[in-house]
């Protein structure tokens, strides 16, 4: 756009030029009328193709050379499609082709571009958008006569609602709340008649939320309210004594009416094969967890000890194996450094101890027989880690499904310890992935936060760093004395 | 609470014989011999403090002998569980024989915090005593 003005100050050069040459010009699709073109003395475009039999007699050179030529091409890059010098008769200008179909035309869109100032271009917007705050405001407003009519309100409510919603998921980053809501209720306008408050007592949240066993209802204010634990107490919300049942046992609760997981694959063992069970398995405790755990049946506690412990056994056997060549030579320096402070009577001798052990500990026999009660180590540590667990998750309140969940997320949290086969820092990596995947097992089975799993894993490490070291030292004297040694 | 029960679970089977394995070190534990008498607390080398877990295996120790009050001096709640343990292996070995009586813990408020509290009672009276 900003061509226009430049370009029309070469059509007036150009016509000048026009009168200064006469007939040497002629349009290509028009016989020319100069007596026309003539008598218009307004703003004209020449026209500037050149016809061989009209440049006959005058020279080439003459024509590219002449002053007026330079006049016009000079402004006019880039805008006239030519090339003189190779295609004379290539020599053409769109605006003086307008000018020969119809000269008011041409002069008038001419004189009305050129009134358009030489500015940058302006983008063209979309107005804005109400923000949120406005929307806001003024369904609040509209919403505002008719609070007295709940179900009239209840479509703007629920629009409210729909965008509160989603400025919190935004506000939230993505993050999931816990939805207080009744089971079965319409929850997404959130319109509930508020407890009855009383003088005296304190604010209380809703109560009409399902967060205990059970839900009661208050005989005398005829609110709801749910509490843990049936027999005498006080409702929340009125503050009268009742008694809350106990509910029937052979009442299905919600999680009994939950479909039972088909079981992972290796409890499923049977229908799959003990390989790929046990495969698949691996497989899905290392790379997709939340299903594994998700799919684990809390009745299956045999198959799930029964995978820790050929896991963990196999895979500590096969490291142990591969450990042996691979670290022989560091094994050997060692040995030889441990022999020299042996004798050394300055070490103190419970030192000369650990280093007879740690001697006797690379023993062919010593190996073995570890590699065979490796079986016992497991299954004792991966109860005592379940107990503690467990044990820590009822006291923080976690342990929302029983024993057997925890066990279930101790157990096929053992599948990391496949790295027990790599030597040296696979030990390290397996543990830790064992602690990260146990608290995955912890949330998932028990349907409990993130915070509260990571709590209940990682408390009994606090507790068990002296129990686990000393369940495995005694142990191992045990084992010492029933081989022989002293 | 003693509630009727069927025969124990695969659990309360392998927590009985993870009781009697500990028992079973425990009795044959030499305390002053390697490598027991080497392993030292991660926590109290670091802190200068004992873990909650810390005179557990003492106390095991002198529980399984029948030496009580010394067990309950290193670890009043390792003591109780010490003694739970044997119970549980006994009472297991009850139901295996016919006993159709298994005790419920209920997991209630009140239970949460008792343990809670027993927990921290501990530590502090391991923290104390200072036996380690």
């Amino acid at each position: 756009m900003l061509l226009w003005p430049g370009a029309f100050v070469a059509v007036w050069l150009e016509v000048a030029s026009v009168f200064a040459l006469g007939p040497l010009v002629t349009p290509l699709w028009l016989e020319p009328d100069w007596s026309v073109v003539e008598a218009v003395p307004v703003l004209a475009a020449p026209v500037l193709l050149v016809c061989d039999e009209l440049l006959a007699g005058v020279p080439e050179d003459w024509l590219v050379s002449v002053p007026w030529f330079d006049a016009v091409a000079a402004p006019l890059e880039g805008w006239l499609l030519m090339d003189p010098l190779v295609e004379p008769c290539a020599f053409v200008s769109v605006p003086v082709a307008l000018f020969a179909l119809l000269a008011v035309e041409v002069v008038a869109v001419p004189c009305a571009f050129a009134c358009v100032p030489a500015v940058e271009p302006v983008v063209s917007t979309v107005p804005d958008v109400p923000s949120f705050d406005e929307v806001r405001v003024l369904l609040l407003l509209l919403l505002q006569p008719k609070t007295s009519a709940a179900t009239s309100a209840r479509p703007y409510a629920y629009f409210i609602s729909c965008l509160l919603r989603d400025f919190s998921r935004r506000f939230l980053w993505g993050r999931r709340t816990k939805r207080r809501e009744i089971p079965g209720c319409f929850a997404e306008v959130g319109i509930a008649p508020p407890p009855r408050k009383l003088l005296g007592r304190p604010a209380c949240p809703a109560v009409d939320v399902l967060e205990g066993a059970v839900l009661a209802r208050c005989p005398s204010c005829r609110n709801t309210f749910s509490t843990d634990r049936p027999g005498r107490q006080d409702c929340p919300v009125c503050g009268k004594p009742l008694v809350v049942p106990e509910p029937p046992a052979a009442q299905p609760t919600p999680g009994d009416l939950a479909p039972e997981p088909a079981g992972t694959p290796w409890e499923r063992r049977a229908e799959l094969g003990f390989f790929t069970a046990w495969m698949q398995t691996l497989q899905q405790a290392l790379l997709e967890p939340g299903k594994l755990f998700a799919s684990a049946r809390l009745d299956r506690g045999a198959a799930q000890l029964g995978f820790a412990v050929l896991n963990t056994s196999v895979f500590w056997a096969l490291g142990q194996l591969l450990e042996r060549p691979l670290l022989m030579g560091q094994r050997d320096q060692l040995r030889r450094i441990l022999e020299g402070m042996s004798g050394n009577p300055d070490v103190a001798p419970v030192v000369q101890r650990l280093l007879e052990a740690q001697l006797q500990a690379s023993s062919p026999s010593w190996v073995v027989a570890l590699a065979l009660l490796t079986p016992v180590f497991t299954f004792l540590l991966l109860y005592v880690n379940a107990a503690l667990t467990h044990g820590i998750a009822v006291i923080l309140g976690q342990a929302k499904r029983g024993f057997p969940a925890t066990f279930a997320a101790c157990a096929y949290a053992c599948a990391p310890l496949a790295l027990l086969a790599v030597p040296a820092c696979g030990s390290i990596v397996g543990l830790i992935w064992l602690v990260a995947l146990n608290a995955v097992g912890m949330k998932v089975t028990h349907r409990i936060s993130t915070t509260g799993a990571a709590a209940s894993v990682l408390a009994p490490y606090f507790v068990l760093c002296c129990l686990m070291l000393a369940a495995f030292g005694t142990l191992t004297l045990a084992l010492r004395r029933a081989v022989g040694q002293p | 609470m003693i509630a009727r029960a069927g025969r124990p679970s695969v659990h309360a089977l392998a927590f009985a014989g993870v009781a009697i394995l500990l028992l079973a070190a425990a009795a044959a534990l030499p305390l002053d011999a390697p490598p027991l008498a080497l392993l030292a607390c991660p926590f109290r080398a670091a802190t200068g403090l004992p873990c909650p877990g810390c005179g557990a295996t003492r106390a095991f120790h002198y529980a399984v002998r029948g030496r009580f009050s010394e067990a309950l001096s290193f670890s009043p709640l390792a003591t109780l569980v010490a003694a739970a343990c044997g119970a549980h292996a006994v009472w297991t070995a009850l139901r295996l024989a016919g006993l159709p009586f298994a005790p419920r813990l209920e997991n209630t408020p009140r239970a949460r915090w008792v343990a809670a509290i027993a927990l921290l009672a501990n530590w502090i009276f391991v923290s104390v005593q200072g036996r380690m």
